[in-house]
């Protein structure tokens, strides 16, 4: 067992450092992303937030029909006048309502929206822990239990439990 | 007249349902066999008598009888025989006939197999799925009826909605039905098996079998309607968080997590009562989303109908929704597990993680579906719950699902070994680090999808080892050849490794995801005749449009013509021909894009207007990487399911359950 175990640590060791050497890669790209802007069109990145009233489902920059074109060609002038890509997004909210955004503001009623399904997720987590603790409480362990299977049952040298796994269902089978 | 025989069939179907329900209940609380056989017997009558209503229909579709209204709403002496056939579920009344047929006809074959394990369950499953046949044929007879006529038939039909006539359109809504209508039969079983407060796994057999039969045609038709929203919406992409493809979405999400914590209950005896709760909140989304659908309560790209049937279908889930949590609630100390719990770091551990994220994901998806309809209840808003909303709630987890897939068969029943994983890890983590490095060697910037790739890898990486793992463990072992023992091991575990290979599947679909959302590209560009522009590596020059012939006589056709050059080389990659397809009856406009790229990456034109006859013109050009690797993910998947279903080895069924005989029911 010991020797195994001294064998395992350089490989153990190696794991470690690549996870290290990723999470420093990733975070570097991450950086060298945020500095790099994005010269892509601006009036399609503001129809992109916007919901087009004819085609149901689609924001406004996928959407072809000659009232999403009207409003392309408003976000254009806008654009040409001068204002901001907040301001133009205020603009339609205030002409609108929030309705006319692709992501529903997380503010007033609409929060209920983004608040409900983080507490699904906590009472479903939660429940569930909480009825497994219950049932690891009151029920004994059971004589018929499933035993642990492990690699000592085995006449062969095993690598690991996992495998041992594998080659009794091989056995079985 | 033929017609008329066809609604007569219909109306006829509704007794014999009732007669099956009675009549297989009170055989069971007589124990008479005959009486049993009896209800049987009518139950499997419902598929012929609606399939005889669909012929009617046909009949009248294909004679051009447009004294149906059904018939002139969705054909016209314009439309080819073909698309006659399949206007059968062009539109509300005639589909919900369809829907009829198909889930008779899941009845039909569940009924028709071999019965003696089950019999104890018989009647009440048949007497539960009579039931919601019934139902759905009063939908078709009072509020939905496709054989109503017109006082005075007009000349002509309108012809089929322009944008059902694509091949997609065609399976997706009987594979998309079969999908819906197939969870009957497991839920009938779960149904069954409460009524007769069992404890044991009897239901679970059968209902795991049909529930993966529903399963995979709902996946199937969840994929085909993302390409066929892909082909025909002319927008570059194939999934919107639509209502209509969220309705799908929900079932398909329960009906995972049960398929998974079925497991659960077959090896450990544990979590009896949450696979109930599971099927039974399975079936109820089902009928919710075709109330979603059919209801016309919420817009979409998808629905193609307005109608009343709110009412019917709410009074019908909370009656189903009710009786099914009395029986549920009733009986949960019969449910009671067999074994218990020992550890959260165990297969049973990360199972019930991963049951917790479905059903939490198809919560979140059902909130984002329903909070429109709520909004406007109240105040009259009628907000729009876009993509942004679901990208930042379900999608993480959903991304986390992933990542269970990949490290849950390392875990053993009951208590696992971190040491294990750790050491199980260290080839998919190196994989892992070359996949990343090389990305961001080759220009990719972005951390989100930098990290997805990766777990994408790990994930995809460590199922393959599975394979590999079990191949080698038998080669070791049983010493046989390398081709031999990966045959045996999938033989013998056919529903382990079918699923595994719908895992790589999902992977596969979640790197074509993450390739489209995050690498996907796309700009709008108003240019004159042979100018050009470029987006990413490609340039595009505009040669010119012409009125070409329409694929279909109610429509006009004009076509862009850009030659495909590549932005840094110059070289030719291809032309490509978006078409604007103009339907005055329907008055509609159909884009359907223009396609070139490579399997890797897909570049998709559409021609969004044009100003002096073609002198300017607009396009929409959207750039999909790994696009395709969506389409891919979706057949690996259904190659799994053939894996895992195709042949069951009997041995395996008859030693998974011991059946008790019910007493004064002789078996056969």
């Amino acid at each position: 067992m010991s020797a195994n175990m001294s064998a395992n640590i350089p490989l153990r060791r190696l794991w470690v450092v690549s996870l290290i050497a990723c999470v420093l890669w990733l975070i570097v790209a991450g950086i060298v992303q945020a500095q790099t802007p994005d010269p892509s069109d601006r009036v399609h990145d503001i129809a992109k937030q916007l919901n087009c009233p004819t085609c149901a489902g689609r924001n406004l920059a996928d959407c072809p029909t000659d009232t999403c074109m009207q409003w392309k060609q408003e976000i254009k002038d806008q654009l040409l006048a001068g204002k901001s890509q907040q301001e133009v997004l205020d603009y339609f909210q205030a002409r609108f309502g929030p309705t006319v955004l692709q992501e529903p503001p997380k503010e007033g009623a609409i929060l209920v929206l983004w608040v409900l399904p983080v507490i699904g997720l906590v009472a479903l987590a939660a429940g569930g822990i909480l009825v497994l603790r219950r049932v690891s409480a009151q029920r004994p362990k059971t004589a018929n239990e499933m035993p642990v299977t492990s690699g000592q049952a085995l006449d062969i040298e095993v690598e690991d439990e996992y495998v041992a796994r594998l080659e009794e269902e091989v056995r079985k089978a | 007249m033929i017609t008329d025989v066809g609604l007569l069939a219909l109306i006829l179907a509704l007794p014999v349902c009732l007669y099956a329900a009675v009549v297989s209940v009170i055989g069971a609380q007589r124990n008479d066999d005959r009486l049993v056989q009896s209800g049987r017997m009518a139950a499997m009558l419902t598929f012929p008598l609606v399939l005889a209503a669909c012929l009617g229909l046909w009949f009248a579709l294909l004679t051009f009888d447009f004294g149906v209204k059904y018939v002139a709403d969705v054909s016209s002496r314009a439309t080819p025989v073909f698309f006659r056939i399949t206007a059968l579920w062009g539109s509300q009344n005639g589909s919900i006939l369809f829907w009829n047929l198909v889930m008779s006809a899941f009845i039909f074959v569940a009924m028709l197999r071999s019965w003696d394990k089950d019999k104890p369950l018989l009647p009440y499953v048949t007497a539960t799925m009579a039931l919601v046949l019934g139902f759905f044929i009063i939908v078709n007879l009072v509020a939905a009826n496709p054989f109503e006529r017109y006082a005075f038939p007009p000349d002509d039909g309108r012809g089929l909605n322009p944008l059902l006539r694509h091949p997609g359109m065609i399976i997706h809504p009987p594979v998309l039905y079969a999908g819906f209508t197939g969870f009957i039969v497991p839920y009938a079983f779960c149904i069954a098996s409460l009524v007769t407060r069992r404890n044991d796994n009897l239901w679970l057999r059968s209902a795991r079998r049909w529930m993966l039969v529903g399963w995979v045609f709902l996946t199937a038709g969840l994929i085909l309607g993302g390409r066929w929203a892909h082909d025909v919406l002319g927008w570059g992409g194939y999934w919107g968080w639509d209502p209509v493809e969220n309705k799908s979405l929900v079932p398909w999400l329960i009906g995972t997590a049960f398929l998974h914590s079925a497991m659960i209950q077959e090896k450990r005896g544990m979590f009896k009562n949450w696979n109930v709760l599971l099927m039974l909140l399975t079936f109820a989304a089902v009928i919710w989303g075709t109330a979603v659908v059919r209801s016309g309560v919420l817009t979409s790209v998808h629905a193609f109908a307005q109608s009343n049937l709110g009412p019917m279908f709410l009074s019908f889930i909370v009656v189903m929704l009710g009786v099914s949590l009395y029986l549920w609630l009733t009986r949960l100390d019969v449910l009671r597990s067999e074994n218990r719990f020992d550890s959260g770091f165990s297969r049973e551990g990360i199972f019930l993680l991963q049951n917790v994220l479905f059903v939490s994901t198809a919560l979140t998806v059902f909130i984002g579906t329903i909070f429109p309809i709520i909004t406007e209840a109240i105040n009259g808003t009628k907000l729009t719950v876009g993509p942004p909303f679901y990208n930042q709630t379900a999608v993480p987890q959903l991304v986390i699902l992933v990542f269970l897939m990949g490290v849950a068969p390392l875990l053993a029943w009951r208590k696992a070994n971190g040491v294990i994983l750790g050491r199980m890890s260290i080839i998919p983590g190196l994989v892992t680090v070359a996949v990343v490095l090389l990305l961001v060697v080759t220009g990719a910037q972005q951390i989100i999808p930098l990290l997805l790739f990766a777990l994408c890898t790990y994930t995809l990486v460590q199922t393959i080892l599975e394979y590999t793992r079990g191949v080698a463990a038998r080669v070791r072992v049983a010493g046989e050849s390398v081709p031999l023992a990966l045959w045996h091991l999938v033989q013998r575990n056919q529903r382990r490794y079918g699923g595994y290979l719908i895992h790589i599947g999902v992977v596969l679909l979640a790197i074509g995801a993450t390739g489209k959302g995050y690498y996907g590209t796309d700009v709008l560009r108003n240019v004159a005749l042979n100018d050009s522009f470029s987006l990413g590596n490609y340039t595009f020059t505009y040669r010119g449009i012409k009125p070409v012939t329409c694929e279909f006589t109610d429509c006009q056709s004009v076509q862009a013509a850009l030659l495909v050059t590549s932005a840094s080389d110059g070289h030719v990659i291809g032309g490509v021909y978006p078409h604007r397809d103009t339907y005055p009856v329907q008055q509609h406009t159909a884009t359907i894009a223009g396609l070139t790229g490579s399997f890797n990456e897909e570049v998709y034109v559409i021609l969004g207007g044009w100003e002096n006859n073609g002198a300017t013109a607009s396009f929409q050009v959207y750039i999909n990487p790994l696009i395709n690797w969506i389409w891919v993910g979706g057949v690996v998947m259904i190659l799994g399911f053939l894996v895992a279903f195709w042949k069951l080895e009997p041995a395996l069924v008859a030693q998974s359950v011991k059946t008790p005989r019910m007493a004064g029911v002789p078996s056969k």
